[in-house]
């Protein structure tokens, strides 16, 4: 009886280690399939905002987003959509860093110095903080923070 | 003896089954509300940590790869910037009668919430001026906070800057 016990209680103990390495692989699996997803969302973004595709912006535009201008104003999903048509262009470089938090990601990004689109006035270089979250299955921006670099 | 092996058998495989579940079901339970409560609480304890160069409360609040943008667009990791509040680096500031006058109150203007479930973003505006390595940072600014559960705790993972009017 007591090598049953003694055998039952290995058991478990290889079944919790085995479920803690479990959690740690679907996690780093996770992890590596949400930077995917949500660089592909990025990119279909960047294209939307290139091409004034307002529709597909506002598919990837949570309606509650935070938009923080790089001249400090907050403006609503509305006001983004009306902006897009005069808004900055810059392309950003591609040494994206991103931070994932379960279905929670961080896009971190600077644009090359670029030119607004209304006045082609010439931008410096932004730093960008993109923030994604899973509603409903897919990924929405819910915030977004452009800050000009400043000239030293 | 063996009552004993299968009582402590069956104690870790609860306990496995509750650390698996806490993991995945951290806010479900709350409400859009009892969530905001909740990182209201933190987001003011931050505010304190600051002025308090609380190290323990930081370390515990903010990410360990939170990242904080100024208005200036510089960024900094979570070692860069608790080195700036630690050791005295950012210092905001009013000026009274012709002087500079260190801040004892920092105002919360404009601050609101958005919650996102396990996700929640704070913003606010900033009028207080302040000293970064001796120089004026521009101000007044506007920010984001973004704040996520990670094994039940709220943590600061990043920390937007943008100054208002700046072209």
């Amino acid at each position: 009886m007591q090598r049953i016990a003694i055998l039952l209680l290995l058991t478990f103990a290889w079944a919790v280690v085995s479920s803690a390495q479990s959690i740690d692989q679907s996690d780093a699996s996770l992890v590596a399939k949400n930077k995917k997803e949500v660089l592909k969302v990025e990119q279909e973004l960047d294209h939307a905002v290139l091409k004034n595709a307002t529709d597909a912006l506002s598919r990837l535009l949570s309606d509650q987003v935070v938009w923080l201008t790089p001249t400090g104003e907050f403006l609503t999903k509305a006001q983004v959509l009306a902006d897009i048509h005069s808004g900055e262009f810059a392309s950003k470089s591609d040494d994206r860093q991103l931070s994932v938090y379960g279905n929670t990601v961080v896009v971190y990004s600077t644009t090359k110095p670029g030119e607004e689109k209304a006045s082609k006035k010439e931008t410096p270089s932004k730093r960008v903080t993109d923030v994604f979250v899973k509603e409903g299955g897919q990924w929405k921006l819910i915030a977004h923070g452009g800050t000009f670099v400043a000239q030293p | 003896m063996v009552r004993r092996f299968l009582l402590v058998s069956l104690l870790i495989l609860a306990s496995t089954w509750t650390f698996a579940g806490l993991r995945y079901r951290q806010s479900d339970a709350n409400s859009p509300e009892e969530i905001k409560n909740e990182v209201v609480k933190v987001e003011d304890q931050r505010i304190q940590a600051h002025q308090s160069h609380d190290k323990d409360a930081m370390q515990r609040i903010y990410a360990d790869d939170l990242v904080w943008t100024f208005p200036t667009g510089e960024r900094f990791n979570k070692a860069q910037f608790m080195d700036i509040i630690l050791n005295g680096k950012l210092k905001p500031y009013v000026m009274s009668n012709g002087e500079q006058k260190p801040v004892t109150t920092i105002k919360q203007e404009d601050r609101q919430f958005y919650v996102f479930g396990n996700t929640v973003i704070v913003t606010r505006l900033a009028s207080m001026t302040e000293l970064f390595n001796g120089k004026p940072l521009p101000h007044p600014r506007r920010f984001f906070n973004v704040y996520v559960k990670q094994g039940g705790q709220w943590q600061l993972v990043t920390h937007h800057s943008a100054p208002v009017g700046r072209q």
